[in-house]
């Protein structure tokens, strides 16, 4: 989707000006991050307002659209509860398994725990990747995804490197 | 769109303090009040904090480039104002400034414009004979204090005031005045700025 590209091409831009004016004076770097910061505060008390005039159902309306959603959950204003929202992105994971079951078992400290069941034949090895995407993707505004249910082998192909060479 | 949520730590950041102004001379944080020194040769008006502004106050100082501007604010005598012949300095919109300017060796006038401060030669006999009426104008320091002059129905003013103050006004009118005469605003603004010197001017009298 075009419009998706665009949103990450523009904060990849603006990181990296940000960067790059940092590179020539730090000072400068803080002043441009504080320019940032006051004129995203006053977009999102405007959308803080929007909200509250159209109250939920209307704003639940909003959150159709992939753009003003991701801009809802940016500023905390998403009129669904984080969990609610993994819960819908969870289901059409389920969908394209055979059988599986994939639900949210609670949210703990920010991290989302996530339980699989597994029914039937072995679960994809993909199911653990798709299911961090589907959760970062419902809920940027959470630090991650816990899985727990799915066999060893299978979260075994998360880790990057054994842990013994990070302990050095 | 993944990406977007990146966003939030400019949001999650700590506001700024404000950052003090510094001297532009050494770089020393100052004060909201602090003085200026006046960089001659530039013709800039710069802030700075005491101990460089003590360094200039000697005429000689850095071969002259650099002048701490006085604070004194001192009103000329209305009886001698009046007597003096003012409308010969010509000053079209009711209020302008006089220096002594060294580089040039002449007075210099300034009057305020949407542009800025516009300046003009002034002939230096009319000075002279304004001299001769106001003995204390024969006090002004060149460069970094000026002459402000008012003239309205009611009559006219003048004092001697720091040159920064004359910066001052240049720059809070810059941004109101309309047309030929400035206009409603610029003058409110002018107002609240001559009620500051006259209340100054009491300080020193």
């Amino acid at each position: 989707m075009s419009e998706t590209a665009d949103v990450d091409a523009t904060v990849a831009r603006i990181e990296s000006l940000v960067e790059q004016l940092g590179e020539a004076d730090p000072r400068v770097r803080q002043l441009a991050e504080e320019a940032i910061r006051l004129l995203m505060q006053l977009y999102g008390a405007g959308l803080a307002r929007a909200i509250e005039i159209l109250g939920r159902e209307q704003a639940l309306r909003l959150t159709e659209d992939k753009l003003v959603g991701s801009l809802l959950l940016l500023y905390g204003l998403h009129p669904v509860e984080a969990s609610e929202r993994i819960a819908a992105a969870l289901r059409s994971v389920e969908r394209r398994l055979a059988g599986h079951r994939v639900y949210v078992a609670g949210i703990t400290e920010g991290v989302a725990r996530i339980r699989v069941e597994v029914n039937g034949g072995p679960a994809p090895a993909t199911l653990a990747g798709a299911i961090e995407r589907a959760v970062a993707e419902a809920a940027p505004d959470l630090a991650g995804a816990e899985i727990e249910g799915l066999p060893q082998a299978a979260t075994a192909l998360v880790q990057i490197a054994p842990a013994k060479w990070l302990e050095v | 769109m993944q990406q977007l949520f990146r966003l939030r730590r400019f949001l999650d950041a700590p506001a700024l303090p404000p950052k003090g102004e510094a001297c532009e001379l050494c770089g020393a944080e100052l004060p909201a009040r602090h003085g200026h020194v006046a960089d001659v040769e530039q013709r800039r008006i710069l802030c700075s904090c005491r101990p460089c502004y003590m360094l200039f106050t000697h005429p000689g100082a850095a071969n002259g480039r650099f002048r701490s501007v006085p604070e004194r604010v001192a009103q000329l005598p209305a009886a001698a104002v009046d007597g003096a012949g003012w409308e010969r300095l010509e000053i079209p919109v009711g209020i302008a400034f006089f220096l002594r300017d060294s580089a040039r060796k002449r007075i210099i006038a300034f009057y305020p414009s949407p542009a800025g401060a516009t300046e003009s030669g002034l002939p230096l006999e009319t000075w002279t004979e304004l001299e001769e009426a106001i003995p204390l104008l024969e006090t002004l320091e060149t460069d970094t204090e000026a002459v402000l002059v008012c003239r309205r129905r009611e009559g006219v003013e003048a004092w001697i005031v720091p040159v920064d103050a004359c910066y001052e006004l240049v720059a809070r009118i810059r941004t109101q005045w309309r047309g030929f005469d400035g206009g409603r605003e610029a003058w409110q603004e002018i107002d609240a700025f001559l009620e500051g010197v006259r209340e100054r001017a009491g300080s020193y009298a």
